[in-house]
């Protein structure tokens, strides 16, 4: 572990933490995720990106700031798939609260319309595969110093656009009694902070998706358990 | 721009380490508040853990600033708040073997009766660390200022480690005698809680990330009894007919095997409630109600045998009987039968039969 910060362990110990703790939830939603609803099958996803966001932080940290062969190659790769999961895991978590809170209680299904809302976002990721050659979200010189580019700032505006949206959509048409709005807000007013204000760590994105996403799973299953849902199956 | 660049990294890593492990807590305390249904003393358990955690995770915050000089207290200030830090931890591994008796029981009756077995030693650890404050037994407040550790304190750590080693060899007796103990994963709080001991242990800087292990532990606790709830039935507090999709599944893993069935049901389904409350007290604890309509309750069983089947329909009703003669305006009128299953039965038809 010699040369490696305090901030490189919490990150690393973060990253694993996470890794682990999407793993206990895959666990205990499996019950749930038997019934093949969509909405079951995209929370799995949620799950699953915000394990690939944790790798992918793990990989580009232990290549950030060395010298030798490949580190460089290394971090690019690994901040690819971060900031394309980065983009995905909000791009599901919009479209994983439209379907689970919005067309489950109005009946209606996706819109022509709404492709046109995620294409920006699905460009930006695609955008993320060519960045290797092209630089235009981030660049990784010879010493492997991480340098954003023209497109890195639109990037985390489309993920605050797709949060946003997300939180929208469950807050306009979740079961009021049962899921408390503000506890979303902490993971995000704490991801800002740690982001911005101390660390810069890039671990955060996925120990706050994790955080969110459990609490979404926690909400719905209250919503579940509520007795008006339970009186119409008898 | 750093806020805290003027404090030293490793407390700042424990702020932000702590802080995940205080918004899990605050979540899953606020999803607490709102759920409807589950038991309640289960429910106060692992709130009042969740509390502790706070208080243990703010305590290590604190102590991480204290050993980096971010401020410096008297040191009777200093010993306090390290014992007070020991009470708390000592208090969660005790919450953590009430919650377990919870589960495999349904109350804390089985501990009650061994109270000094298993209080005994968090009492005396309790004793201790009071003394603590004024004779040094397990912390010392050292010349340069900062709290050391005696090493009598093992003790304390082994007697903690000892209240979760009690927790998985008392479930896994119960398991044992055939008890069935549904929607409790063990694994899914010991796991991330030695996890998070072994990593704050072993890697440089003392990283807490001990809170974090408890935290996500409880989390998944609190989502495992969520899905319990999602399969119970609201007003008798047995399982509801999504149940028998699960069930059907654990008899395809080969996790239960079922073999017999008692069929309850209630001419008027107004008085499930009470009717409900006369079943519990009459069936064992290895068998699986569920109320498959208004007023129709199947207890599904491994029992083989028709004896034992009629033992407990017997005793209903008898005690449906005595609440009758003791309420003779407000008589319960219910028809009970039991069933076996054929040879060339397999479970899930005999499932599928008996609810069609």
């Amino acid at each position: 572990m010699s040369g490696l910060t305090v901030f490189n362990v919490t990150t690393l110990i973060l990253d694993i933490g996470t890794i682990l703790m999407v793993l206990g939830l895959m666990s205990v939603t499996d019950v749930l995720r038997k019934r093949g609803r969509d909405d079951d099958k995209l929370y799995f996803y949620l799950m699953l990106v915000a394990m690939l966001m944790s790798a992918a932080d793990i990989i580009s940290y232990l290549a950030e700031n060395k010298t030798f062969y490949g580190a460089r190659w290394i971090e690019t790769f690994g901040s690819d798939i971060f900031y394309m999961t980065l983009l995905l895991e909000t791009l599901i978590w919009s479209y994983y609260n439209l379907a689970r809170f919005k067309w489950s209680s109005t009946g209606r299904e996706a819109s022509p319309a709404l492709g046109l809302f995620y294409l920006p976002g699905i460009v930006l990721m695609l955008l993320t595969v060519v960045n290797f050659d092209t630089g235009w979200i981030f660049t990784v010189d010879a010493n492997t110093k991480f340098t954003e580019g023209p497109l890195f700032v639109p990037v985390y505006v489309a993920v605050a656009v797709y949060f946003t949206h997300g939180f929208i959509v469950l807050a306009r048409y979740r079961k009021k009694k049962v899921i408390p709005l503000w506890i979303f807000l902490l993971p995000f007013i704490m991801g800002f902070f740690v982001k911005f204000f101390i660390s810069g760590s890039s671990s955060v994105a996925a120990v706050c998706s994790a955080i969110t996403i459990a609490f979404v799973h926690l909400g719905s299953m209250n919503e579940i358990t509520d007795i008006s849902l339970q009186e119409s199956e008898l | 721009m750093n806020i805290f660049q003027n404090l030293p990294d490793t407390v700042v890593a424990s702020i932000y380490n702590n802080a995940v492990a205080i918004i899990l807590c605050v979540g899953v305390l606020a999803m607490f508040f709102y759920m409807k249904g589950g038991s309640n003393l289960e429910k106060k358990l692992i709130a009042y853990t969740e509390f502790l955690l706070i208080a243990l995770s703010l305590s290590f915050v604190f102590e991480t600033a204290a050993r980096e000089k971010c401020f410096e207290l008297p040191g009777i200030v200093m010993l306090i708040e390290g014992s007070v830090h020991d009470i708390i931890m000592n208090f969660i591994c005790l919450f953590w073997l009430l919650i377990v008796n919870v589960r495999m029981y349904g109350s804390l009756t089985y501990i009650s009766r061994k109270k000094g077995q298993y209080l005994g030693p968090i009492i005396v650890l309790f004793v201790l660390n009071l003394a603590n404050m004024v004779f040094p037994v397990f912390l010392y407040y050292g010349e340069d200022h900062i709290i050391h550790f005696t090493t009598f304190r093992i003790v304390q750590d082994l007697v903690r480690y000892l209240y979760f080693l009690i927790s998985v060899f008392l479930l896994y007796r119960h398991k044992q005698q055939g008890n069935t103990v549904r929607f409790f994963n063990i694994s899914a709080f010991v796991i991330p809680v030695f996890i998070g001991a072994a990593v704050q242990n072993l890697t440089p800087y003392y990283i807490q990330s001990l809170p974090i292990g408890i935290a996500t532990g409880l989390m998944l606790l609190f989502a495992e009894m969520a899905n319990e709830q999602s399969f119970s039935d609201n007003e008798t507090g047995f399982f509801n007919r999504s149940y028998l999709n699960y069930l059907a599944e654990l008899m395809t893993k080969g996790t239960f095997a079922l073999k017999s069935a008692m069929i309850f049901e209630v001419e008027d389904p107004g008085r499930m409630k009470e009717f409900s409350k006369l079943l519990k007290e009459q069936l064992p604890m290895d068998c699986e109600p569920v109320r498959v309509g208004k007023g129709k309750i199947i207890v599904f069983s491994s029992v083989a045998e028709r004896a034992p089947l009629h033992m407990v329909t017997e005793d209903v009703q008898m005690s449906l009987d005595q609440f009758n003669e003791a309420n003779p305006s407000a008589q319960i009128g219910a028809k009970m039968t039991s069933k076996l299953r054929k040879k060339k039965e397999t479970g899930e038809q005999f499932l599928y039969n008996m609810i069609s």
